[in-house]
């Protein structure tokens, strides 16, 4: 009994021992070292991941993505930690498609921390991991991306390292497209699995914006002006196509093109959009303003007749017209038609310097459009006290003031629309949201309009200067410039802008564009350069808008 | 560990007073354990000599079942009834000076009482008595420890697996721009026009595009020609 007694009593204290021990251990772990521990187990245990919110998108009419963020993954390196860099290198490089050096470099850095590759895609990022390299991390980044290539690349232009708009659309609708980034806290068990997930911080996506530009018109619009590059080799060309009616751009191309994915080939004047940001003296496209002042001022009709010497004297210049000819009797419609320097001169002078300085602003000329394209030029247009003597031999004709080519769309926009002149626009939606149309307000009278637009015809009819150009089944009407570039004070004599901007159907316009050739070589007046352009686009255009011949 | 004390204690209660003849009274604590059988019977009237097994002495416990189902109301009778009968006299006072919460308040202290009080009785319930007085309850514990086990273990599957759904929707969420950025690829003029040339398709000339006026009879002819058509096919 007392034996039984005795195992019993040494039972007890084997557990009260165990049970001591125990109760020791807890105290030491919990009271002790319960801080450090916790501590411990909470970086092991909780990792806080940023989560990077997407940029909005670009899209095109059509709800194609022209600009793009996806997510990515930034790999970098803590070199102490790597074993044996040579053979990490060798295995990363082929991956991150780096030179072997390169990463090599990173692995074995002095300092604790370096990049091995930026924005690298979730597919490259996925190998790496499966390498499953000490020393080798990897944070969660996005990287914007432009599926289709040079379309509009000057248009949408591109970002930065930190993803933030640089240059075009990308800068100029910063504030919708960025995003903002989240924050999640992932609790992992023993063998590091998810066990919960808890966001701390919602990631807020930046806002898609849709633009007005049709892909097809764009595309064609783009190849065309390529088409002018190669014959041409110009500085620089663009071309805007707008429908006129409600002012919405549907195409803006600008050559030499640039791809945003990668622009290290770009130069500064390259990632220009030259449809905002080109000035230049307009030349004789701009007599279709003078013309309309006139008509509007009822000092001209259509079919008023002026005896036009060869040359006229303005002040200190003599203007004369391109080809030589003697003394003409030409009326309104014929020195649209024939562009003739001295006619226009001598309606401008009917018109006088106060008026005409009148229906220049009145046309938007001399401050932006508004076209909702970041740092849009708005040209540069002398103020009535600025007028020199001869500037009235000028202006009349498109010299003496510079435009950009969305100033000289929006002015023809409101000839083709029966006289409302209206804002450009560039953006149907931001978000769900749809933009509004511009309502633009009447400049020239419905009839003058119409009258304008019949004389323009003239222009690409026989004996116009851009007789050649036709599309079949449409009549087109339109503008020819041939302007010289102002050169220190002078104007240079190899140097022209070649230009024209027509529209279609003639009487009841659908379809605008202007094609804008700074310094062609070989040809440089705007009738051979930049007008059968014009009719290539718009004999693509007009189908495909659904115009149906006349 | 549990089993043996009730039986140590249930040694020296003067439980054989009732159950079992005197000169047992005093016997070792394995005399109870075999007199433990015959206290199966009383399953169809388990109280009294359940108790008599176990409980110390049934000057207690009889009052225990039997009295405190009278007693007990008797001793709570008071505060219930005076809640009762002080409601009608309170209730207009709070419906003047309490806001609702407070009368909400109020009326679930009665409840938790009564809560309380049915607790508090457990232990002596006749289902716990049965449960405990045998070796039964040994399983019922060891099926609820093995519950809670298995409840905390699912919940931890859950929230692993609901944490593995998340990192699903995460990737395909990830993926998607992805796709997007992929099917904007394709679907951009230039690889159309490409794959239309291969075709041999192409834009024809602008004088080759005819429009045609669409009237009522157009319609009927190319219903007409749909189904010739389809019928065709």
């Amino acid at each position: 009994m007392r034996l039984i007694e005795r195992r019993i009593g040494l039972l007890f204290a084997g557990f009260l021992l165990c049970f001591l021990v125990i109760v020791g251990r807890a105290f030491w772990l919990q009271g002790v070292q319960g801080g450090a521990l916790a501590s411990e187990a909470t970086s092991q245990q909780t990792e806080d991941v940023t989560v990077p919110g997407l940029r909005g998108s670009l899209l095109d009419r059509s709800g194609n993505e022209l600009a793009a963020s996806e997510n990515a993954v930034t790999i970098f390196a803590t070199p102490y930690q790597v074993k044996n860099p040579p053979q990490a290198a060798a295995k990363l490089a082929p991956i991150l498609e780096l030179d072997k050096g390169e990463v090599l470099e990173s692995l074995t850095a002095d300092n604790g921390f370096s990049y091995i590759a930026h924005k690298v895609s979730l597919e490259q990022a996925g190998r790496v991991e499966r390498l499953k390299l000490a020393g080798i991390g990897e944070q969660p980044d996005t990287r914007r991306t432009y599926p289709q290539g040079e379309m509009a690349g000057q248009v949408i232009g591109a970002v930065g390292s930190e993803n933030q708009g640089l240059t075009g659309l990308e800068a100029g609708e910063e504030s919708v497209l960025s995003a903002t980034d989240g924050e999640r806290r992932i609790v992992r068990d023993a063998r590091g699995d998810p066990i919960r997930q808890e966001t701390a911080k919602e990631a807020e996506d930046g806002e898609d914006i849709q633009l007005t530009l049709d892909p097809q018109i764009q595309e064609k619009t783009e190849r065309v002006l390529a088409e002018v590059g190669e014959t041409y080799a110009p500085k620089g060309a663009t071309a805007i196509v707008m429908d006129p009616r409600s002012s919405q751009i549907l195409a803006m191309a600008n050559w030499p093109p640039v791809d945003p994915n990668d622009l290290s080939s770009a130069s500064n004047e390259d990632l220009i959009n030259k449809a905002t940001g080109f000035t230049y003296e307009p030349g004789s496209t701009f007599k279709a303003f003078t013309v309309s002042a006139a008509l509007e001022e009822k000092l001209v009709t259509p079919t008023s007749s002026f005896v036009l010497p060869p040359s006229i004297q303005v002040a200190d210049r003599t203007i004369e017209d391109a080809e030589e000819r003697g003394t003409e009797t030409m009326s309104v419609a014929e020195i649209l038609a024939h562009s003739s320097n001295v006619g226009a001169v001598t309606i401008g002078l009917e018109i006088g310097a106060e008026k005409f300085s009148r229906w220049i602003g009145r046309f938007g000329f001399g401050r932006p459009t508004g076209v909702q394209f970041p740092a849009e030029e708005q040209g540069l247009v002398p103020s009535l006290d600025e007028y020199s003597g001869s500037s009235m031999g000028n202006l009349p004709i498109g010299q003496g003031l510079a435009v950009t080519p969305m100033q000289m769309m929006a002015g023809y926009a409101a000839i083709a629309d029966g006289g409302i002149l209206k804002q450009p626009q560039l953006i149907e939606r931001i978000g769900d949201e749809k933009v509004h149309e511009p309502k633009g307000h009447r400049v020239i009278d419905a009839g003058v309009a119409a009258q304008v637009r019949e004389m323009l015809e003239g222009v690409l009819a026989a004996g116009g200067t851009a007789s050649e150009v036709s599309v079949p089944g449409y009549t087109l009407a339109g503008k020819t410039g041939t302007a010289q570039v102002a050169e220190n004070g002078t104007y240079s004599e190899t140097k022209y802008v070649a230009s024209f901007i027509g529209f279609a159907p003639a009487q009841d316009p659908k379809f605008l564009a202007a094609v804008i050739v700074d310094q062609p070589q070989g040809d440089i007046y705007g009738g051979s350069v930049a007008a059968p352009a014009f009719g290539q686009i718009a004999a693509f255009s007009l189908p495909y808008l659904g115009v149906a011949p006349e | 560990m549990a089993v043996a004390a009730p039986k140590r204690r249930t040694a020296p209660a003067p439980a054989p007073s009732r159950t079992s003849p005197p000169g047992k009274a005093a016997a070792p604590a394995r005399a109870p354990q075999k007199k433990a059988a015959p206290a199966r019977r009383p399953r169809t009237r388990p109280t009294p000599k359940g108790r008599a097994a176990t409980a110390p002495a049934p000057s207690r416990k009889s009052p225990a079942r039997k009295t405190p189902a009278r007693k007990s109301p008797s001793r709570k009778a008071p505060a219930r009834k005076a809640s009762t009968s002080q409601a009608p006299v309170r209730a207009p006072r709070r419906a003047r000076t309490t806001s609702r919460a407070a009368a909400v308040g109020g009326q679930l202290i009665p409840f938790a009482s009564r809560t309380a009080v049915a607790v508090g009785q457990l232990p002596d319930s006749g289902l716990m008595v049965r449960l405990t007085r045998g070796r039964a309850w040994i399983a019922v514990l060891g099926v609820l420890l093995a519950g809670i086990v298995t409840l905390n273990v699912i919940t931890l599957s859950f929230a692993a697996s609901s944490s593995r759904i998340d990192e699903q929707i995460t990737a395909l969420d990830q993926e998607n721009p992805i796709l997007r950025g992929r099917d904007a690829r394709v679907n951009s003029p230039g690889p159309v026009r490409q794959a239309a040339g291969d075709l041999g398709l192409a834009m024809p000339p602008s004088e080759d595009i005819h429009f045609t006026d669409a009237g009522p009879a157009d319609v009927a002819t190319a219903a007409q020609r749909l189904a010739a058509a389809a019928g065709a096919g």
